[in-house]
């Protein structure tokens, strides 16, 4: 049985872990902490505007675990400013359902086990990783799925500080570690406009406690609340510092969303001293990042990342792909969608099979293709893709992808004879 | 006016600064991160069994500002095994409802204000205090409330690692430093039974949204919930480890306290994620505080100073401590030793004499018995706490406990105290 060997448990080494256990592959999936998920436990906010699509698509090619598992513990159906089909998953219960399914589809995780190098066997082949109490794991074929982040070193360079986010937890559990990168591979970075090295987080946790109680019914009534902000605290400019795809109109606001805490989404990085200045907020109390985002210092991404082909296989190598933050990716659907994609694939490589190369008869497949050669135009990473904002939605749009009718994108996906395909063995 | 410069706005710190411009002083708080309140902003319990006494005298003292603040955003008054009279205040709204008693006090609140060192004129006289930043802040006389635990390097060092937990915070807003220790001050530790220096945090806070909605409802409803702890995962070893007084029969159970913010696991240290899931209603859980608290848990009692039962610091002329920088632990015991500290510190800058509490109070003798005890066997005593162990069972010896807060008022009243701590001094 060929072994496939995912390192980096978040949403897109998941998907890539169950995508490959379910194509036959020996699947065993590397995570530094101890819970996988990664990013998306704290993310909530699903399938709004063209994330409802590649999720969809998703589910029809046969990588409907996680969202299976996320639709499991929907909080709410409810959308912010700007958005439609949107539903909001319980964050606090999101790593227990997930990591359920993973184990469900028979992958074997270690957790606490933290890659920091590779062996190769010439330039093309990683034979084996090793982990940071020096154990060895030998492997066919290798999906890095370390997401764009690195470690502490680079918040504390690039961003201030480190803002102790509860989901990369660096100073317990160590910093991440490229794979693909240590491997060779050329690595990228996204520059803000001010020429500073990575991009900053989009959202911050509350205490949904510290809100008043006025705030907190309508919360958990409606599942999100728009507060429009002071014109002092909108700042537009965010918008390309952001690592997340984010509107204009959704700056002017306060974004609160119940996901298990009460997030507020794209716009609420203040000092706490601003935060407490909008109605409701008066007492407010962050839950993560214990910085606070824009108050002290904020958690930094896109800093290394990897190419990749359109079978998300990286340049250069036979046996290794990339998915997720990792490749450029960003958002809880895409990074799953995503990590299915280089799973099954990593799956064919390490059975000496040809690769998938998703159609652009489907959404999924037009995305892959349509950023690969933006990859391969500007050998830069393209940045401001995401199928919920901005220029990608509106290609869904235009290509008449676009949808909230799932009976619609599942036809799309069987017209394109490729219905259940994650379903199926490959050894 | 007399200026008095107090260094870390924990609880300890709160008290302090409050207590000392109550009676007349010109306060500046220096405070390193972002909220006031430090470690109390996740405590949550306060009030059981003698602190009950404790903190009733400390009202009749003229002492009850942060207290009475706590007690006004009380979500339950459930108690765990072996505890009565427990209030439990909302921890997601502490820092605000506090800091605004210390606002109203006209203290100058600096945040975000590290100090790293200090000046002395000769040995025994602090005239500077230094923050990361490179300014000075001047001061008559100075009070120590920079908590015993150090920074990241103690966790490291003696735990397994920075568990970052939410109240220190330190990746983020730098170490503490003790200015009493800077300044050349005797420094103390605790250890463990296997005498590695330091104690370990004693609870872990879940994400309540984690738990089953059984119990969500239950602990909403009743505040606290006692579930037997499967055998192979009771360890009364972690007695000796913990900083905090817990009695056996604690450690035979999760108690879960709805503290706010979080559901609080008090006295379940470091148990892994994956032991924690295997109790029934925790099958989700997910620890929030500390972030690596299914790892280890923060180190606490590392740097202690020695003072008088004033909370004047032996060798120091113009510098108090009061708090976990003395000793002391818990979110009463901080406040209330905080105020000591910030009073005398206002008397000294006034040139009066220190207020030594009589033993004849429950809070005298208890301040007495930990500084006298300190002094003998040369380390922080351990297990000196008004809720639980050998102090508490003297009280019961001494009928001093249970009391109504009137008998309590009226012990204080006999000794001429009522009030004390309202009285201008400068």
């Amino acid at each position: 049985m060929p072994k496939v060997v995912v390192i980096g448990a978040g949403g897109a080494g998941c998907g890539a872990a169950i995508a490959a256990a379910k194509a036959g592959a020996d699947a065993v999936l590397l995570e530094r902490t101890d819970m996988v998920f990664g990013g998306a436990v704290w993310a909530g906010r699903m399938d709004y505007n063209g994330k409802f699509v590649s999720s969809e698509e998703c589910k029809a090619l046969g990588g409907g675990e996680i969202f299976a598992a996320l639709e499991s513990i929907i909080l709410h159906h409810a959308n912010i400013v700007d958005e439609e089909f949107g539903y909001v998953y319980n964050c606090p219960q999101s790593e227990a359902v997930v990591r359920k399914a993973v184990i469900a589809s028979g992958v074997k995780i270690l957790f606490e086990a933290r890659a920091v190098d590779v062996i190769k066997e010439g330039d093309s082949i990683i034979k084996k990783v090793i982990l940071a109490d020096g154990s060895e794991i030998e492997g066919d074929a290798f999906v890095d799925a370390t997401g764009s982040a690195g470690g502490l070193a680079n918040c504390i360079k690039y961003g201030g500080a480190c803002v102790m986010c509860p989901y990369y937890r660096c100073p317990v559990f160590g910093d991440r570690v490229g794979i693909a990168t240590k491997a060779g591979a050329k690595s990228y970075t996204v520059y803000r406009p001010d020429g500073s090295p990575g991009t900053l987080t989009a959202a911050v946790g509350i205490h949904k406690e510290s809100l008043s109680p006025e705030l907190l019914a309508e919360l958990e009534e409606k599942g999100a609340v728009t507060i429009p902000l002071p014109p002092e605290l909108i700042d537009y400019g965010r918008l390309k510092r952001l690592g997340a795809v984010r509107s204009r109109a959704q700056m002017e606001n306060l974004n609160l969303v119940d996901n298990g805490v009460a997030k507020c989404v794209g716009s609420g990085n203040f000092p706490l001293h601003d935060l407490r200045k909008i109605r409701g907020f008066e007492k407010a109390q962050l839950a993560y990042p214990l910085g606070g985002g824009g108050g002290k210092a904020d958690k930094i991404s896109d800093i290394d990342v990897n190419t990749r082909e359109d079978t998300l296989r990286i340049p250069g190598f036979k046996n290794l792909f990339g998915a997720g933050t990792k490749v450029g990716t960003g958002g809880v659907s895409a990074v799953v969608c995503e990590g299915y994609l280089a799973g099954h694939n990593a799956t064919r490589a390490a059975a000496g099979k040809e690769l998938l190369e998703l159609p652009t008869t489907i959404a999924l497949g037009d995305f892959t293709k349509f950023i690969g050669n933006i990859w391969r135009e500007t050998n830069a990473i393209p940045k401001g893709y995401a199928f919920s904002h901005g220029p990608a939605l509106e290609r869904l749009k235009k290509l008449g992808f676009y949808t909230g009718n799932a009976a619609e994108i599942h036809k799309r996906v069987e017209n394109a004879g490729l219905k259940g395909i994650y379903d199926q063995k490959i050894v | 006016m007399a200026g008095v410069v107090v260094v870390g706005g924990g609880a300890a710190g709160c008290g302090a600064a409050v207590a000392a411009a109550k009676v007349g002083a010109d306060v500046t708080l220096l405070e390193r991160t972002d909220m006031l309140f430090g470690g109390a902003n996740r405590a949550g319990r306060f009030n059981y069994n003698g602190e009950m006494v404790g903190i009733n005298e400390w009202k009749a003292l003229g002492g009850g500002e942060i207290l009475e603040a706590l007690e006004s955003i009380v979500l339950h008054r459930g108690s765990i095994v072996n505890e009565e009279h427990t209030l439990t205040y909302n921890t997601a709204i502490a820092e605000p409802t506090v800091r605004s008693v210390v606002e109203k006090h006209k203290v100058n609140i600096h945040l975000e204000a590290r100090v790293v060192d200090v000046i002395k004129e000769g040995e025994s006289i602090i005239k500077k205090v230094i923050l990361a930043d490179g300014s000075e802040i001047e001061g008559d006389v100075f009070v120590d409330a920079t908590g015993s635990s150090g920074g990241v390097s103690v966790c490291t060092k003696y735990g397994k690692g920075c568990v970052m937990c939410t109240y220190y915070r330190c990746p983020l807003f730098g170490d503490r430093v003790s200015i009493a220790t800077k300044a050349g001050a005797r420094s103390f530790y605790r250890s463990r039974p296997d005498g590695t220096p330091g104690t370990v945090g004693a609870a872990v806070g879940l994400y309540k949204g984690s738990l089953s909605s059984e119990i969500i409802a239950k602990l909403k409803k009743d505040g606290v919930i006692t579930i037997p702890l499967p055998k192979e995962l009771v360890d009364y070893g972690k007695l000796d480890l913990i900083g905090a007084t817990r009695t056996r029969e604690q450690m035979e159970y999760i108690n879960l306290v709805d503290i706010g913010a979080t559901a609080k696991c008090v006295g379940l240290v470091y148990l892994s994620l994956e032991k924690i899931r295997k109790l029934p209603g925790f099958e989700r859980a997910v620890i929030e505080d500390p972030l690596g608290g299914g790892k280890f848990n923060v180190i606490g009692n590392i740097d202690i100073c020695l003072t008088d039962s004033s909370f004047k610091v032996e060798g120091f002329r113009n510098l108090f401590a009061s708090g976990n920088k003395m000793g002391m632990g818990g979110v009463a015991h901080c406040i209330m030793t905080g105020y000591l500290s910030g009073n005398n510190a206002a008397r000294a800058a006034a040139g009066k004499d220190p207020l030594v509490l009589p033993r004849t109070l429950v809070m005298g003798d208890f301040i007495q018995t930990i500084t006298d005890l300190m002094v003998k066997e040369n380390a922080p005593p351990k297990g000196y706490v008004l809720g639980h162990g050998v102090f508490f069972e003297k009280m019961k010896a001494n009928g001093l406990y249970p009391q109504t807060p009137e008998e309590i008022g009226l012990r204080v009243e006999k000794e001429g105290l009522a009030g004390i701590l309202s009285q201008k001094v400068c």
